[in-house]
């Protein structure tokens, strides 16, 4: 490669960019056929790597070339129609040019399999075209001007004008005739977008950038020293201030250098979206939208995969059948959109197919049947939790597992390799209507907001966007407590189980005793999430992040390394790599289905009202449909037949004495519901009725995430969950107020019944 | 000087009591070791990581290299910053020595009496009056493969 | 004497810019025939355009014939670039007052021939 003539490498990637040209305008020829445009730049990449390799003396390619360009002159010039098998044929020779040049890029020559049958029918649809095109032309009322002046050239005097015969060609110049060609000339470049901006732009070699990009990290660090300095001198300050201006300027500029547009990686897609669809017998078209946004050229690469997966979703998964559609009045043709846009300071990629969209119940079925969720817990979820279910290790949606995206990868790889950028991946959908994918991806990874922890008293940095929390474990105190299942620690952290690792022992280091109070870093990395024991956190800053070298790179526990403020080297942590340790633990100690809660995509919080129960229990609801909160004097309480009810805002509230509705363990109940005469009442709309629920003291409003749930013991409770590292019976309110039986009365419009 | 062969200018450095060289040209600049940040889990060549104006340099201890000694305590020393094939790398020596114009007469393949892990990182060596240079083969300075990384590396992608 | 080279394909840029700095032109670039206008009207020094006939923007025979309806462009002397399969343009093209044509591929010895048929060339240089 290094020894490339470098006109040769230039010649390589500029055809291989053409290629990709290609390869979308082909697929837009198909919908409209007509378009010169298309054709004409077609014909020009085309041309252009015939007419270089004369030069560079690739005879194989240029023969190859020389008879995919004579077809498309016949398609330019309106001899032929550009069909479905033109078009195939011609993203055939774009393939087989792109193997070519890739043989040259592997060894200098163009030789090797010579695409003998390809060439022999490029040339014989051509040849094709003149006989029966030009019996048909004259059949043909309406033609557009331009091929009716190119026909006019080619047509009359059919066979090729030699310079000798040049006069005569000249005489015949209507005005017709110079003016058309001119035109077909000049159309597709009018539309075109402008390309002459090109000499402004210099070619630079990607480490260059890289260093620079190290360099201007290097001069934010000096820069920090110095603003950290208190300097009393005014001269000083305000150069200080200068530099730090400066600096900055500097640095988004380099940022800037490395940007580059989406299209890079989109190019491929018309045509992935065409094969795919062939393949399995769909209509698609693919619109893109934004393909000019800009992004840094490592994340550019490391969405090339996960997108490329979601588009091969959309085709086989998401689109209907032409038939399916039809029956369900839609368009045959499924269309299929990837748009790309800036958002508050990231970059959005949507995938939106207009398909049969995905079915929310049929998820969650599925999740209940594959054991991925406990059913209480799935019945739980709303729409987009469950849609979101589909990100989960092993879930597969397909029916049957087809030849294009069945590959055993599904979409939790998508979600973790966007993750592994820092990024977020979220989807909504309709049945019936269609799906949408949506890639949150930060603009660049070289500089990112870290964690930077003390360990053995070395500094650490962590990735602050995988950090969920920080918590410190006291031994025998208040706080979180370390406990070990099966000789492994774990945290009870509100509840449910986090599996520990620590950092010491990770490392190796010598003194691997931790700390008696450490801090424990609440880390989500994947669809896992574990704690990390460490000293201390030292601080929270935007770091520069650098490669280690080949030396290093296979170490997992590390992601690279970047530099503190002090100048000196700390390591980034991998906490991808962290997490599989932490699960082998977990696994190994067969703590895994205590500890292995399901986690969803996004922090699944959820509002309870908590309240003491008898014997010193815990109950709780749903703050969802909770109204109020309210206290009444036990006085205000009045009996209608066997329901209580009170006066409440003119109306007449009934009241559900929910633990006396409870089967069994009644002792205590009256002493519960009332506190020094005064009854606590969650007010809440039940079955389109508003109802109060006679509850016990209330003992607090949590908002969080649960990760325990068991199955309920008794009736009237929905489920058991650990909240605050309390077992708690989370009650059905709904069945509460069925089961109290109230008058209907009491629901109609109230009020009448009591004056 | 009487006949004269093509001579090459060597770095010359000593490394626990050896004197080693490479060729001038593959040496990028010399610095004094500072600032080292330990690297947990690395094969134990490295030494650690440098900050040299912004590029994080793999620090390998040329002692440990050349199994020549156990003394694990870091000490003081000075860093060659090499251009090597498998990218930038700090070797720590002992010592910066003189260059020396060399040329091939005065050079041998690995003398017999060299012994250990030492001849299979050497090139060969030229005799010097009272001493033997011994001239180090760059590609193979790279750490054994394997062993700690390795193995490490192998269990924590398993699963 | 510097030579004008207009062509959208970067690689092709590159081949006749070696050539024709390897026989003693100083070479500017433009990608399109708007921006050889451009390049043009900035720098008087250029005596000599080779213009390919495919070229978005601006295509090579409007170019020449914009570059021939301007009189102080008189002196430029224009050589169309074109390929076999092209050669019944260079018709229009003489027509439209290019100086010279040359079909691709062409060796360095062509060229240098139409450059010295032109008057171009120091014969030093040739051979």
């Amino acid at each position: 490669m290094s020894d490339v003539d470098p006109i040769i490498q230039e010649f390589l990637v500029e055809s291989l960019e053409n290629l990709e040209e290609v390869d979308r305008d082909l697929v837009g020829l198909e919908k409209d056929p007509e378009n010169s445009e298309k054709i004409n730049r077609i014909f020009r990449a085309i041309h252009t790597i015939k007419g270089t390799c004369g030069f560079l003396e690739f005879s194989l390619l240029e023969s190859l070339a020389h008879s995919g360009e004579h077809l498309l002159s016949k398609l330019r010039d309106g001899k032929l129609e550009v069909s479905s098998g033109t078009t195939s044929l011609l993203l055939r020779l774009a393939d087989a040019i792109r193997d070519i040049l890739k043989r040259v890029e592997a060894s200098g020559s163009d030789s090797g399999e010579d695409f003998e049958e390809l060439r022999e029918k490029l040339l014989a649809t051509a040849s094709r075209a003149s006989d029966e095109r030009v019996a048909e032309n004259i059949n043909e009322k309406e033609e557009k001007p331009d091929t009716q002046a190119q026909k006019a050239v080619s047509g009359g005097k059919q066979p090729k004008i030699s310079l000798a015969g040049a006069e005569t060609e000249q005489k015949r110049p209507s005005s017709e005739h110079s003016s058309g060609t001119r035109l077909a000339g000049r159309t597709p470049a009018t539309s075109q977008k402008p390309s002459s901006l090109n000499e402004t732009f210099v070619r630079v070699d990607v480490r260059i950038l890289d260093r620079l990009m190290n360099l201007v990290g290097e001069l934010v660090l000096t820069r920090n020293q110095l603003l950290g300095s208190q300097t009393t001198d005014p001269v000083e300050a305000s150069a200080i201030q200068q530099l730090n201006h400066i600096t900055g300027e500097l640095q988004a500029g380099i940022m800037q250098t490395r940007m580059q547009p989406v299209s890079k990686i989109l190019g491929r897609f018309p045509r992935l979206v065409r094969d795919l669809a062939t393949s399995c017998n769909k209509k698609a078209e693919l619109t893109i939208e934004g393909q000019e946004t800009e992004l840094d050229r490592s994340l550019i690469e490391a969405i090339r995969d996960p997108l490329t997966h979601l588009v091969r979703n959309a085709v086989d998964h998401g689109l209907e059948t032409p038939s399916e559609r039809k029956e369900a009045s839609k368009p045959e043709l499924g269309r299929i959109w990837i748009r790309a846009f800036h958002e508050s300071g990231q970059v959005t990629l949507e995938i939106e197919d207009d398909g049969r969209g995905i079915d929310f119940e049929e998820i969650r079925e599925k999740a209940i049947e594959k054991g991925i969720v406990p059913r209480s817990y799935a019945e739980q979820l709303d729409r987009d939790e469950c849609l979101r279910l589909l990100f989960t290790p092993g879930f597969s949606t397909s029916q049957s597992v087809s030849n294009i995206s069945g590959r055993g990868v599904g979409l939790d790889v998508v979600r973790s390799n966007i993750e592994k950028v820092n990024g977020m991946i979220d989807l909504e959908s309709q049945p019936g209507k269609g799906t949408v994918f949506r890639l949150r991806i930060p603009l660049t990874l070289a500089i990112m907001p870290a964690i930077v922890l003390r360990c053995a008293g070395q500094l650490y940095a962590i990735p602050q966007s995988s950090v969920k929390e920080l918590v410190r474990a006291d031994e025998g105190g208040e706080g979180h407590r370390i406990e070990k299942i099966h000789g492994a620690p774990v945290l009870r952290l509100r509840g449910s189980l986090l599996p520990l690792l620590s950092l010491r022992k990770e490392l190796q280091l010598d003194s691997d005793d931790d700390p008696a109070s450490p801090s424990i870093l609440v880390v989500q990395a994947g669809d896992r999430r574990f704690g990390l024991i460490i000293d201390d956190v030292e601080d929270t800053q935007e770091i520069v992040v650098k490669p280690l070298g080949s030396m290093l790179e296979r170490i997992p526990i590390y992601a690279g390394a970047t530099i503190m403020g002090d100048g000196k080297v700390a390591l980034i942590l991998d906490t991808l790599g962290l997490a599989q340790r932490a699960h082998v633990i977990a696994e190994s100690s067969e703590i895994r289905n205590q500890v292995e809660a399901p986690v969803l995509l996004n922090e699944m919080k959820e509002g309870f009202l908590i309240f003491r129960s008898p014997d010193d229990g815990r109950m709780a609801v749903h703050l969802g449909p909770l109204i109020r909160l309210e206290k009444f004097r036990e006085e205000k309480v009045e009996h209608l037949g066997g329901t209580r009810a009170i006066q409440y805002r003119g109306d007449i509230l009934p009241l559900v004495p929910v633990l006396e509705l409870l089967p069994e363990r009644r002792k205590n109940v009256r002493a519960l519901e009332k506190v020094e005469g005064e009854i606590n009442v969650a007010i809440f709309e039940s079955g389109g009725q508003t109802v109060g629920l006679l509850i016990g003291p209330v003992v607090d409003i949590v908002e969080e995430e649960i990760e325990v749930r068991r199955p309920a013991s008794r009736d009237g409770v929905s489920q058991v969950i650990v909240v605050d590292g309390r077992v708690t019976e989370l009650l059905d309110v709904d069945d509460l107020v069925n089961k109290a039986d109230l008058p209907l009365a009491v629901e109609a419009p109230a009020g009448k019944e009591t004056t | 000087m009487t006949k004269t062969t093509p001579k090459s200018s060597f770095a010359t450095f000593r490394v626990a009591e050896h004197l080693c060289c490479v060729e001038v040209g593959e040496v990028q600049e010399i610095v004094p070791l500072r600032g080292l940040t330990p690297v947990p889990l690395a094969p134990e060549e490295v030494l650690g990581l440098m900050n040299l104006r912004g590029r994080i340099l793999t620090i390998i201890d040329l002692a440990r290299v050349l199994k020549l000694e156990d003394d694990r305590t870091m000490r003081e020393g000075t860093i060659l910053v090499l251009d090597t094939s498998r990218g930038d790398l700090g070797l720590r020596v002992d010592s910066t020595s003189d260059v020396l114009q060399l040329g091939d007469e005065d050079f041998e393949e690995t003398p017999n009496t060299l012994k250990g892990e030492i001849r299979q990182r050497i090139r060969g060596a030229y005799k010097l009056k009272d001493s033997l240079l011994l001239h180090l083969n760059l590609d193979e300075l790279g750490v054994t493969k394997g062993r700690k990384t390795g193995e490490e590396g192998d269990a924590r992608t398993d699963h | 004497m510097r030579a004008l080279i207009i062509d959208d394909s970067r690689a092709m840029r590159s081949i006749l810019s070696r050539l024709m700095t390897g026989l003693g032109f100083e070479v500017v670039t433009a990608s399109n025939g708007l921006e050889g206008m451009e390049r043009l009207q900035e720098d008087d020094g250029i005596g000599l355009a080779l213009v390919d006939w495919n070229l978005p923007e601006m295509n090579g025979l409007e170019f020449v014939q914009s570059v021939r309806s301007d009189p102080s462009f008189e002196t430029i002397r224009l050589i169309m670039v074109t390929t076999e399969t092209e050669k019944e343009r260079v018709v229009a093209a003489l027509d439209a007052g290019v100086d010279e044509y040359v079909m691709k591929p062409f060796t360095e010895a062509i060229l240098a021939e139409k450059l010295s048929f032109l008057g171009l060339l120091p014969k030093v240089n040739r051979g």
